[in-house]
């Protein structure tokens, strides 16, 4: 008996060593990949390691991710540029990227957050939440507010290891990563343009769901008002810009326009800037979407020109001029 | 309680170092592998522990009285009451709606309309199990083949032994009953073999029938949407995951009584190596085929007697054999094909051609042997489609659509999860199984004289498949809803 619980013991305190080791492996491959979890790993590794240190960055869900090039801003303002944009989410995961940035790396000079009608909305779980895996035990905010959502369960919490577990996608990036396969590089300082024309997504949108009203939750209100209020704390200007949207799109949401004066009143109330590109003649031009809510390069390119102009007139303030 | 949860991960250790903490009080182990067992079973549903009680205080009565008379009517008469009370049980929590329905539709095919009393009947998990279990007891001291039970608390433990409580391996009394009179040891060598047994069980159940049951469930469930090749590999992964799921968790009961000290008999010995029909059911459930043949089909004359009762002992015992799988057509119709499969070898005198394991003393098979496995396990595969089936209709369709022109074209489906993973795994899988066929369980030796670094690798390795491969949700043993 002693023998078979000795040998026990000993067989289970290795396997937890390995285990640790091997999740240890994975997590960190995973972190540093380009393509794994469309690139979303990637940033979350480089703000965990202070590797970002920007002038500029850009907030907002994959209408940030897929409309603002950083190389673009850097070259019309010379204002080095990130963008943080988290394709599915909203502010609170957003909100995570910027607790996490100020608490690993320089306080920017500026952010530039790109709002829209899902902002301030609460989803019911976690988008593409591969990008979250390689990071349970690197702090301690990843799992507070991962929790909120029940992706995850847990064992996947405090069992090293077992939250790869059926996450095919994930281990195959793994190995791809250990053999060196060749994989996309999926974006370019966290912007990635679509090449796309426009395609079926509105029609199915449509079918699913159709002018529907969303309602506007006081408290998130409210803690959005409290971020800008502290970045003003901390002199960090703030850029609120509504991004084009097809009009086709506009007309979803029947509380669309209360929504954008929220964000109106609380931009007039912490007195920093809201630029609304939403009402310009190029929201009525499908060539420059691929869906109604995102643009597509050639969209890009022209919405670049728009808000570039408005912008440059902040950034004398922002360096003092 | 799932084996394969979390709570039976906390509830087997607790219990094991208990048992051996009580080693010198073999009643005290003995009532704790009760009170165990009960907790175990009531972790589903307390109520129906009422229900084993009740069986259990049954026939320990009637053991207890058959012993004490020797008047033959009187013993007869023991024996029909336990023979009632148990399968009436079993009949009226398993059989009743079939039969009120069935009973309904054969009167309207008449054109006497009758109203269905259908009541919303709860199955007990494992009373088709427990019962069989509790019936060779009663019957092996009505024929003196076994002394009735010493005392009340080893009874109790042996009826609800919780390692094959609800799926069995189905224990003959003969063999469990006296392995709770005698002292236990505990056994170093048995204890690491039991471990090892669970670890193979959990591998079968958690990563291959698991996975497969993705496919299977997928494929089975919108079947008038696949083509012949798809409905056949829906066929073929049903065919594993059953195998994988019931095989697994016999060697998971197996390997936990070994825990205990106990010995349970072999349940499965690697079936889809076999080379025809007979062989095979030699190997699959041989728990219940030889329950059957000692208490049904011996009695019957067995495959004694003219060609006629032979074949009609055949059918009776396949098809009961069906039945008691559930109340369903589909379950007697894979009963009746199975018996159809068997007959023809039964009658040229051919159902004992293999006797000994495929490739007994070479590393592979012949050609000859590769075409009869192949055969085999297509018919298996085949019967297999009746047992998965909704319905009578859905597996004559699943056929017909299988059967068609297009079984030779690339199987194409829609599923989330990576299928080349799984089938590398079913290959490993196969590969393990053909290496250990001649033990007990595929890994019982096959790593036996590679050094202890090597061995707990592979056993670690096992264990990250599991862990890997898992599905995010607990899943039922098919076999729990016999």
């Amino acid at each position: 008996m002693k023998k078979f619980l000795i040998r026990a013991v000993l067989f289970f305190g290795i396997l937890t060593i390995v285990m640790v080791a091997t999740d240890f492996w994975i997590s960190n491959t995973l972190a540093k990949s380009e393509s794994y979890a469309m690139g979303d790993a990637k940033i979350w590794h480089d703000i965990l390691k202070g590797q970002i240190n920007e002038d500029l960055i850009i907030y907002g869900s994959s209408r940030a991710w897929r409309h603002f090039d950083p190389a673009y801003i850097e070259e019309q303002t010379g204002l080095r540029a990130y963008n943080f944009g988290v394709d599915g989410h909203s502010f609170d995961i957003q909100y995570l990227r910027h607790e996490l940035y100020l608490k690993y790396n320089k306080k920017p000079k500026m952010l530039v957050y790109s709002v829209d009608v899902n902002t301030l909305d609460m989803p019911k779980g976690l988008y593409n939440d591969d990008q979250f895996l390689p990071f349970f035990y690197a702090d301690t905010l990843f799992n507070s507010y991962t929790k909120k959502y029940k992706n995850f369960s847990f064992t996947d919490y405090n069992v090293p290891l077992l939250r790869y577990s059926g996450r095919e996608k994930a281990l195959t990036y793994f190995v791809k990563e250990v053999i060196h396969w060749p994989q996309e590089k999926t974006r370019t300082k966290g912007f990635a343009a679509h090449h796309g024309s426009w395609n079926t997504d509105f029609k199915e949108a449509s079918k699913k769901q159709q002018n529907y009203y969303k309602p506007i939750d006081k408290a998130r209100v409210k803690r959005f008002d409290q971020f800008l209020a502290d970045a003003k704390t901390i002199n960090i200007s703030v850029v609120l810009i509504y991004a084009p949207e097809h009009v086709l799109g506009q007309n979803f949401i029947k509380n669309r326009e209360e929504i954008i004066k929220v964000f109106d009143s609380l931009a007039h109330k912490n007195k920093i800037p809201f630029f609304d590109y939403s009402k310009d003649a190029m929201n009525s031009n499908k060539d420059y979407f691929y869906n109604s809510l995102h643009l597509n390069a050639k969209g890009v390119e022209e919405f670049n020109k728009l808000y570039i102009e408005d912008l440059k007139e902040i950034i004398p303030d922002i360096n003092g001029k | 309680m799932l084996f394969n949860s979390i709570d039976f991960a906390i509830f087997l250790p607790i219990v094991f170092v208990l048992y051996w903490l009580l080693k010198s009080r073999l009643t005290a182990q003995n009532l704790l592998i009760a009170i165990s067992s009960y907790v175990f079973y009531g972790w589903w549903d307390w109520r129906f522990l009422f229900l084993i009680l009740f069986s259990t205080l049954i026939d320990y009565s009637v053991g207890f009285w058959m012993a004490k008379t020797e008047v033959s009517k009187h013993r007869k008469f023991l024996l029909w009451t336990s023979l009632i009370v148990n399968l009436g049980l079993l009949g009226f929590f398993k059989y009743y709606n079939f039969f009120i329905d069935n009973f309904v539709q054969a009167f309207s095919f008449f054109g006497v309309p009758l109203q269905p009393n259908s009541l919303n009947i709860i199955l007990p998990v494992g009373i088709s199990f427990y019962t069989f279990q509790t019936l060779s007891y009663t019957i092996d001291i009505y024929r003196g083949k076994l002394e009735p039970a010493k005392d009340f608390v080893s009874f109790a433990a042996f009826v609800s032994f919780f390692p094959q409580l609800v799926a069995g391996p189905i224990e003959r009394a003969t063999n469990l009953l006296p392995q709770f009179y005698t002292k236990r040891k505990f056994d170093y060598k048995q204890a690491v073999d039991g471990l090892r047994q669970i670890l193979w069980g959990l591998f079968k159940k958690m990563v291959i029938a698991d996975n497969c049951a993705v496919y299977a469930n997928l494929i089975f469930n919108n079947s008038e949407d696949y083509s012949g090749s798809t409905l056949a590999m829906g066929a073929v992964f049903f065919a594993f995951q059953i195998y994988g799921d019931f095989s697994g968790y016999s060697d998971i009961a197996i390997g936990t009584s070994r825990l205990f000290g106990f010995n349970l008999m072999k349940n499965f010995a690697f079936p889809y190596f076999s080379r025809d029909i007979a062989e095979f059911w030699r190997r699959w459930h041989i728990s219940l085929s030889t329950w059957f043949r000692d208490y049904l089909y011996i009695p019957l004359g067995g495959s004694r007697g003219d060609k006629g009762q032979q074949v009609r002992n055949v059918f009776i015992i396949f098809i009961v054999s069906g039945f008691w799988h559930g109340a369903n057509w589909t379950f007697i119709i894979w009963g009746l094909l199975n018996a159809m499969y068997f007959l023809p070898l039964l009658l040229l005198k051919k159902n004992r051609t293999f006797t000994n394991n495929i490739a007994e003393n070479t590393f592979l098979p012949n050609f000859k042997e590769i075409i009869q496995l192949v055969i085999t396990f297509g018919l298996t595969v085949i019967a297999w489609v009746f047992f998965r089936a909704e319905s009578l209709s859905h597996a004559i369709q699943f056929l017909v659509d299988m059967f068609s022109l297009d079984l030779f074209t690339l199987p194409v489906y829609t599923v989330r999860k990576l299928i080349y993973p799984i089938l590398i795994l079913l290959g490993f899988f196969i590969a393990i199984e053909w290496l250990g066929r001649r033990n007990n369980f595929a890994i019982e030796s096959i790593l036996n004289k590679l050094p202890l670094f090597l061995r707990w690798s592979f056993y670690g390795f096992l264990i990250f498949l599991i862990g890997m491969y898992m599905q995010t949700d607990e899943t039922p043993f098919i076999y729990f809803q016999f």
